[in-house]
This record gives structure tokens, sequence and C-alpha cells, in this order.
């Protein structure tokens, strides 16, 4: 089932949440809304399950004008950051809440509620736990268990508000590759809110980057990767470092600002010669991991830099702290309106 | 390892000592003083009321504690405070939800107010009560042409206790209302459940604890009651005289074993019926065990 967000603004007093926002999401899709916080992800995600009403605008859920009906009536899973598991109940309980509140006519039989649920709890490998409250579970069995409980009335649309957020980073990874497998089996609309920009570019179809209220720019992981529409989401989906419009630049302004990712730094030794490049002075280095990472300071403005280089090509420069190298930016961006906000 | 280990010392533990490890020190001395302030403050004046009972006959005993005066007795205080305590329950979960829930003007004088039966010399309120419920009290002048006479009746027994007993319910129950997250009824909503159904499967089986204990409290406290209940009460016997009143109509008779004896019948069932609601509170608290 297809979402459509058309035209959302919400204010809270004099706080505007969301300006003017509009984003379609087909049925399978999976999409993130990507942003930091009081971009207005939250509260987008929250007026597409009927949660918060929406000052003006339309919901349309699959092709049906939904802003006006009910959290309850809108066939909607929400899965909360703090998992929302109600704590008087066993995880079994948890998950079959709702589907037992249905009223005789729709509810499924007892049988047939005990074979849902148990089959829910295979799929979140958590059978075995079926008894326990969810307060002897950890955090990453307990958003399992909010989003079996929101699986568990069908929905048409899963929406996961930082379903990952209050985890550590091992089970956060292993839960969203799980998360977008699980997606690729239920055939629904997703919406998953965060913050994580790694998160969003590994698991979702499409990546919707807000900024104080608007959505900055829709697509593609690729997309929005290699095309970033605006500085702020270039620097949103990554390390970056900063080049000051230079003078030598004849057709740059003096206020351009060019971009650059720490991996598109070249480095190489000071050979001594100014041939146009940057020279800086090595500040630390971190070579563990799979990258090593150099904290330059520009020679000339005394701003920072930082590269990241190849271990083969570290060992090769022979590089330690203090040393100066000559730093190339190999694709420096620049964008219209250059400022970071 | 920690696990092991841990397992090791409880076990440990519970052969030897039934002291736990604990981050912060003072078990014994805290043991020791919830013991001697029980001892001192509670059973020794407790059993006291026994030990005098017994300076009596076994036949006093009994036909004072069964005496036809006395029974009628236990019937009104113990239907009145539980009537009293059903009403604190509805009424005082009504008053906590609307100072959990909503914000109004004047917000803080009423919470303050909750707490004023508690100040209140019960006599005064008894009196009070008794002046505004008789048949030409402010209130009372409007009931009587319906038929509904509340002072000197077991009715205003009823309406004193609950004015006693509203606090504890009140107090009770509001931390639990407020520390319930607003998102449990919003996952519920998102899951289909109506507005009823929120409440009965989310909300209540999460303050049903203290609301036991509410009731427990308002209960335990309507049934030792005596200033406010004397003056609207009327006192006829067999009608409506509360057992506290025959405990002390024996004390200036000079029969302190009757009245001993009445105190320690009136305790024991007491006792029973708070163990009873202890035991259910237990059972409604189950969720908040470890594993």
């Amino acid at each position: 089932m297809s979402i459509e967000v058309d035209h959302i603004r919400k204010t809270y007093g004099t706080f505007e949440a969301l300006q003017d926002v509009s984003l379609r999401i087909e049925s399978g899709e999976l999409v993130a809304l990507l942003g930091p916080s009081g971009s207005g992800k939250t509260t987008l995600l929250r007026i597409i399950a009927g949660l918060d009403v929406p000052d003006s605008g339309t919901i349309r859920l699959n092709d049906e004008d939904a802003t006006n009906s009910k959290a309850r009536d809108r066939q909607v899973g929400f899965v909360f950051q703090h998992y929302a598991l109600f704590r008087h109940l066993t995880v079994f309980e948890n998950v079959a809440f709702g589907l037992r509140l249905r009223p005789k006519a729709t509810r499924p039989s007892e049988e047939d509620i005990r074979g849902r649920v148990r089959k829910l709890l295979e799929l979140i490998q958590l059978d075995w736990l079926g008894d326990r409250y969810p307060n002897q579970l950890s955090g990453g069995q307990r958003q399992r268990v909010a989003l079996a409980r929101a699986l568990a009335v069908e929905p048409r649309v899963l929406l996961l508000d930082e379903p990952f957020g209050a985890l550590d980073a091992k089970v956060r990874k292993e839960l969203r590759r799980w998360l977008r497998r699980l997606h690729d089996e239920l055939h629904v609309a997703s919406v998953f809110v965060t913050h994580d920009q790694e998160e969003a570019l590994e698991v979702a179809d499409r990546v919707a980057i807000m900024n104080h209220g608007r959505i900055e720019q829709v697509g593609t992981p690729i997309e929005v990767y290699d095309n970033p529409a605006s500085a702020f989401v270039y620097q949103f989906l990554g390390d970056v470092n900063l080049f000051h419009g230079r003078p030598e630049a004849a057709e740059a302004a003096a206020a351009t600002i060019g971009y650059v990712r720490p991996y598109e730094l070249d480095v190489a030794r000071h050979s001594g010669a100014t041939n146009g490049a940057v020279v800086a002075s090595i500040r630390h280095i971190a070579s563990a991991g799979p990258v090593v990472r150099l904290e330059l300071m520009r020679e000339d403005n005394g701003s920072s830099l930082d590269a990241e280089i190849s271990r083969d090509r570290y060992r090769e420069l022979a590089l330690s702290v203090g040393d100066k190298v000559e730093v190339t930016p190999r694709n420096l961006r620049t964008f219209p309106s250059a400022h970071i906000s | 390892m920690g696990a092991c280990s841990t397992r090791s010392t409880r076990l440990g533990n519970r052969l030897h000592t039934f002291k736990r490890p604990s981050i912060l020190p003072g078990f014994w001395p805290a043991f020791g003083y919830t013991a001697i302030y029980l001892s001192l403050i509670v059973l020794v004046p407790l059993s006291a009321i026994f030990f005098k009972t017994a300076t009596s006959s076994w036949e006093h005993i009994w036909t004072v504690v069964t005496s036809p005066q006395v029974v009628a007795s236990y019937r009104l205080s113990f239907g009145a405070s539980l009537a009293a305590g059903g009403v604190s329950v509805a009424v005082g979960f009504l008053v906590a939800w609307v100072l959990v829930r909503y914000e109004f003007p004047g917000k803080a004088l009423v919470d303050a107010l909750v707490d004023l039966p508690f100040a209140l010399p019960t006599a005064v309120a008894g009196i009070a009560l008794t002046s505004l419920y008789t048949e030409n009290g402010w209130i009372g002048q409007y009931l009587a042409p319906l038929g509904i006479k509340v002072a000197f009746t077991p009715l205003g027994v009823i309406v004193a206790l609950t004015f006693i007993g509203l606090p504890f319910v009140i107090r009770s129950v509001q931390p639990v209302l407020a520390d319930a997250d607003q998102e449990l009824e919003e996952a519920a909503s998102s899951l289909g459940a109506t507005r009823w159904q929120i409440f009965t499967l989310v909300i209540f089986p999460l303050i049903r604890p203290a609301l036991l204990t509410g009731f427990a409290l308002a209960f335990a406290r309507a049934l030792g009651e005596y200033g406010s209940v004397i003056f609207i009460a009327g006192n006829l016997p067999m009608k409506t005289e509360i057992t506290p009143l025959l405990i002390v109509t024996k004390l200036e008779q000079y029969d302190y074993a009757g009245a001993t004896a009445i105190a320690a019948a009136l305790l024991i069932t007491s006792f029973i019926l708070l163990l009873g609601i202890n035991v259910l509170q237990r059972r409604t608290r189950k969720f908040l065990e470890p594993a």
C-alpha cells in the first residue's frame, strides 16, 4: 500500500516542525527519513500513523484520504524507539494484543491467534521467551518483540521511529539487516526514522534527508550520496572537509566553499616546490582500522583537514606526526547556497 | 564467569544468611531498626490488647464479641469501610487522573487540597459533614425531598469514611499514573484498540496495584476511624453504631476486658482482610519481578 504525504504543515506554538512536506512512498518500498534531531522526521512519521494531526495538508494511504481517520483505523504498524511494550503482559500476550482486541466478528479463533503469535515469535527468533515479561528481556529482544507486535495485526504500512536508536552498535547492525530481509518478505510500505546516515544508506531503498522541517532531498542511497542537492545533505551523509575559496581559483568567487570527503584527498610527501597544492602538517594519525585517518593542519591558514588513505599508501609514505604533506582534493564540490546549516 | 560466580554467591547466601551483597552498606542497622520499631511501636501495644483480653474468661469474651449490638456494629463498620474504600477508589482514581492528565488554572491549589483531610481534626470534619447533610443543611435540604437521608444513617457513615479515605487512593495512584508512558496508549491505539480498550487493557492493569494499595489504606483507616463518624452517625444502637464507638463505650463503663475483646476481634478480622489484599496486590504486580 502506498503512502502519500501532500503539503503537510505542523507547528508547535511558534516552532515550525514541518514546513510544506510532500513525499510519496510506493508499496514494497523501504524509505528512511534521515535528519538531525529536531528536523521533523519523527513528527512526520507520527502524522502518517495518525498519532499527530497536521495543521494543513493531506495524508493518503492507498490513494485514499486518511488525514482525519483515527490511528486505530489506519492499519499502521508503529514501532517506538523505546519499544512501548505492555509490561504487565507476557511477550506472547504483547504480540497477541492487537488480535485479541478485535471485535468478535473479525477476531481470529484462539487457536489461530496462538498459531500466528507462535509464527511471529519464531520469525523474531524469540519463541523460547513467550512467557517472559518485557522487563526480563534485553533491549534488542524488546525491540524485536515490539516489531512482532506491530506485525501481528498485518499492517498495510510499517512505521519505525528510530527503531535501533537505543541499542548498541553490534546489535543495531544485525537488526537492521534483519529488518531489510523482513521487509522484503512482507511487501508493505515501510518508513523508518533515523539520524544514523550509515543505517539509512545501507538499509533503505530511498532516503529522504530532512532539515528544519523540510525535505532537502529524496533519492536512492547512491543518488543522494553521489549527487547531494545541498551542502547540508553532503555534510550530513559523511565526514567533510571545507576549502574556503582560494584566490588562485579564478572562476570561484571569494565566498565560495569547496567540500571534499576525507577519502577524496590525495596525500603526498611535501616536495618543497609550491605547485598549487595545499601544504599541511600531520597532527595525529589513527592507524588502526581498514583505513588510516590523518588529522592535518593547513600551513597557510591553520584550519584543520581530515584525510583517509589506505594502509598500503600509509606504509608507502611512511608518515609520522609532524611531517609535512601536500594535499590535493580529487573531487571538490561547490553548492549554490554554500552555508552548512 | 560472571553468571557462575553470582550463582554460587547467591546459593551461599541462601545457605548461610539472607543478607545479599549490596552497594549501600547498613543492612544490619537498618534491618535491626526495622525490627525494633515494629516491636516497640506496633507489636507490643497490639499484643497488650490480647493480654488484656486474656485476663477475662473465654465465656465473657465470647458473650461480649457476639452480643447482637456488637455484631450489628461489625456489620456497619466493615460494610461502611468497604463501601467507602470502594467509593474512594472510584472517585480517587478520577481525581488522580484529572490531576495528572490535564492542565487547568488552580491545579496546584487542588493538588494541595487533596491532603487536607489528613490534617483536619477528624471531629471537625464530622461536625462539618453533619451540618451539611442534616435535613436542613446545605446539601441535606435538597436530598430530603428525594427521600435520601444521609446524616444519622449508615449512608452518613460512608460519606464520612470516604472523606477520610479519599487522599490515600489519590496519593497512591497519582505517581503511578504520572509514570505511565503515553506511548503505551499510542501503541495500543495503532494496534486497533478503542479508547475503552486502551483504558481497560493498558492503563487499568498498570495502576491496579496502586489502586489496591489505596483501597487497603483507605479501608484500614476507615475501620479505625472514630472522630468524624460519631457525629454524622447519630449512634443509634443496632443501626448506626460503629465498632470503635462500642469500644469507647465499654471503656467508659470500665469494662476494659470487654473493650479489648472487641478490639481484638476487629484487629484479627482486618488483619486477615489486609493480608488478602496484599496477596492480591502481589499477584497483580507479578510483571515487575526480575527474571
